[in-house]
C-alpha cells in the first residue's frame, strides 16, 4: 500500500487480487446481493485510489480497508433507506420500489438460505489469514499456484494452511447449529 | 502415516490435487483411521456448503484494472497540464525578477517590432494547446462516464449518470446516451437518474422536443407520470397534444391519463409571458 501512496498505482491490482475475494463475502454478508456486492467492492478499491494518500506510514492496511468498506456498507444503507422513502412519498404504492433488473433477483433468492447465513457467520470467526485462504480457494476458485503469487508464499504450504482453515470452519459450522435455537417443524 | 500428516492433505485428497502414491498412503490411513474419516467427512460437508455460495465474478478485477488505467491517463493529462502552467510562470517569474532580463525584452521588442505580431500568435498558439488539453480532459471524463453508462451492474451505470450531471456535458453523444438510459434500461432508478439528469438540459428546445417524443413511446408509469411532471415544470407547450392524446388513450394507465388531463390544461392556461 505504501507503494501505491508513493505513486506506483499498479500495485493497487495486486492488493485488489489479494483482498478482493475478502471484501465481496463482507458485502455478501450482509447486502445477500452479488451484483450489489461486487460494486460496493470496487468502490472500497476506487476510494483506496482516492484516499491513498491518507494511509500512514505505520497503518494497518487491512483494518483501513475495512474501516472504508464499513463506511461504504453504511452510507450504502442509508441512501436505499432515503430512495424508499422517497419513493413512498411520491407514489404511495410499495410495489413502486420494483427493481426490473432481472439480474438482481436470483441473486437475493440463492443467497437467502438460514444456511448462507450459518456460513458466512462461520467464516467471520476464523482468523483474518484463514478467512482469506478458505474464501480465495474455495469461493473464488483460485488455483494454489496463482494464490501463491498474490499472497507470495509456497503453493504446498498453502495446501496445508487451506486445508486446517476449512477444517477449522468445519468446526464453528458444527459449533453454530449447535448454538442455533430450536426451530419448530413448519415455522420458519 | 501419522494423523496430523493425513488431516493436512484432507483437502487436496478431495480436491484430486494429490499424485497416486500420495492418494494410496491416505486410502490406506483412512481405511484404519476412523477419527481422520470424521475429518474427511467434515471438510467435505463444509466444501459442498462454501461451493454453493454466490461467487465473484471473474471480469470485477478486469473492471478495477480498467478503472485504474482510466485514472491514470486522467492523472497524466492532469501532470502535463500543469507542468505547462508551471513552466509558463517560471518563465514569467524569471523575467519579473531579473531587471536585465526586463531591459533585454524591452529593447529586443523595441529593435523587432516586427516580429511582435509573431510573438503574439505564438502565444495564441500556446493558448491553443491549453486549449487542446482541456478539451482532450474533457472528452477523456467523457468517455470513462460513457464507459460507466454501458456496465452490466445498476449501481456502476448510476455512478456513470452522476458523473454526468457533475461534468455538465452537453455533447450529442451524450444526449443520445441519456435517452437511451430513459427508456430502456433494464433498472428503474436508472431510469429515473437518466431522467433527473436530462432535467438540467430541459433548457434547451431540442432535449425538450425529444422528451415529448419519448412520451409517445411505451415506457413505465412512473417514468411516464415523472416525465410529463416535467415538461409541465418547462412549459413545454408543444407536449399538449401529446398529453391530450394519452388523456385520451383507453389503454393507457388510469393515474397517467389523470395526470395527463391536468397537464395538459395547466400548459393551455399558461400566460406566454410566463414562459
Amino acid at each position: 500500500m505504501l507503494q501505491a501512496r508513493n505513486g506506483d498505482l499498479e500495485t493497487l491490482n495486486v492488493l485488489f487480487e489479494r483482498y478482493c475475494g475478502m471484501l465481496y463475502s463482507f458485502f455478501m454478508k450482509r447486502t445477500q446481493e452479488h451484483s450489489l456486492s461486487e460494486d460496493l467492492t470496487q468502490e472500497v478499491f476506487l476510494r483506496v485510489l482516492r484516499y491513498r494518500a491518507s494511509f500512514k506510514d505505520d497503518g494497518n492496511f487491512k483494518g483501513w480497508l475495512f474501516g472504508i468498506a464499513r463506511n461504504i456498507q453504511n452510507r450504502h444503507w442509508e441512501k436505499r433507506y432515503t430512495k424508499s422513502e422517497i419513493l413512498h412519498e411520491d407514489i404511495g404504492n410499495e410495489e413502486a420500489i420494483e427493481i426490473v433488473d432481472a439480474r438482481d433477483q436470483p441473486d437475493a433468492e440463492a443467497s437467502r438460505s438460514g444456511d448462507t447465513a450459518l456460513l458466512y457467520q462461520a467464516l467471520e470467526r476464523l482468523s483474518e489469514e484463514k478467512r482469506q485462504i478458505v474464501i480465495m480457494r474455495r469461493i473464488q476458485n483460485l488455483s494454489y499456484i496463482e494464490m501463491a503469487r498474490i499472497l507470495d508464499c509456497e503453493a504446498n504450504q498453502l495446501r496445508v494452511r487451506v486445508c486446517r482453515a476449512v477444517a477449522e470452519l468445519a468446526k464453528h459450522m458444527k459449533s453454530l447449529i449447535k448454538e442455533r435455537p430450536y426451530e419448530m417443524p413448519g415455522m420458519q | 502415516m501419522k494423523c496430523q500428516e493425513c488431516s493436512d492433505q484432507l483437502l487436496a485428497y478431495l480436491e484430486g490435487e494429490l499424485t497416486m502414491d500420495e492418494r494410496n498412503r491416505i486410502d490406506h490411513h483412512l481405511s484404519q483411521c476412523d477419527n481422520c474419516r470424521v475429518i474427511r467427512d467434515e471438510i467435505s460437508n463444509a466444501c459442498q456448503s462454501l461451493d454453493k455460495l454466490p461467487k465473484p465474478s471473474e471480469t470485477m478485477a478486469k473492471r478495477f484494472s480498467a478503472a485504474l488505467s482510466a485514472y491514470k491517463s486522467g492523472q497524466l493529462e492532469g501532470i502535463r497540464l500543469l507542468e505547462g502552467e508551471q513552466r509558463k510562470r517560471t518563465w514569467i517569474e524569471s523575467i519579473a525578477r531579473n531587471g536585465y532580463a526586463q531591459a533585454a525584452v524591452i529593447i529586443f521588442a523595441f529593435l523587432i517590432g516586427i516580429l511582435v505580431s509573431q510573438s503574439i500568435s505564438t502565444q495564441e498558439t500556446n493558448g491553443n494547446r491549453f486549449d487542446v488539453i482541456e478539451t482532450e480532459l474533457a472528452s477523456l471524463k467523457e468517455f470513462t462516464a460513457l464507459s460507466l453508462l454501458t456496465q452490466t451492474s445498476a449501481v456502476e451505470r448510476l455512478r456513470g449518470l452522476e458523473w454526468l450531471s457533475e461534468l455538465n456535458l452537453e455533447s450529442e453523444q451524450v444526449l443520445e446516451a441519456l435517452y437511451d438510459k430513459l427508456n430502456n434500461d433494464p433498472n428503474i432508478n436508472v431510469r429515473f437518474a437518466a431522467l433527473e439528469t436530462l432535467d438540467a438540459y430541459a433548457e434547451k428546445e431540442e432535449v425538450r422536443r425529444k422528451l415529448v417524443q419519448l412520451l409517445e413511446t411505451p415506457n413505465l408509469p412512473m417514468i411516464r407520470a415523472e416525465l410529463i411532471k416535467l415538461l409541465v415544470r418547462h412549459a413545454e407547450k408543444d407536449s399538449v397534444p401529446t398529453l391530450i392524446q394519452i388523456s385520451q388513450d383507453a389503454n393507457e394507465d388510469e393515474t397517467i391519463r389523470e395526470l395527463a388531463t391536468w397537464s395538459s390544461q395547466v400548459l393551455q392556461q399558461m400566460n406566454t409571458d410566463e414562459i
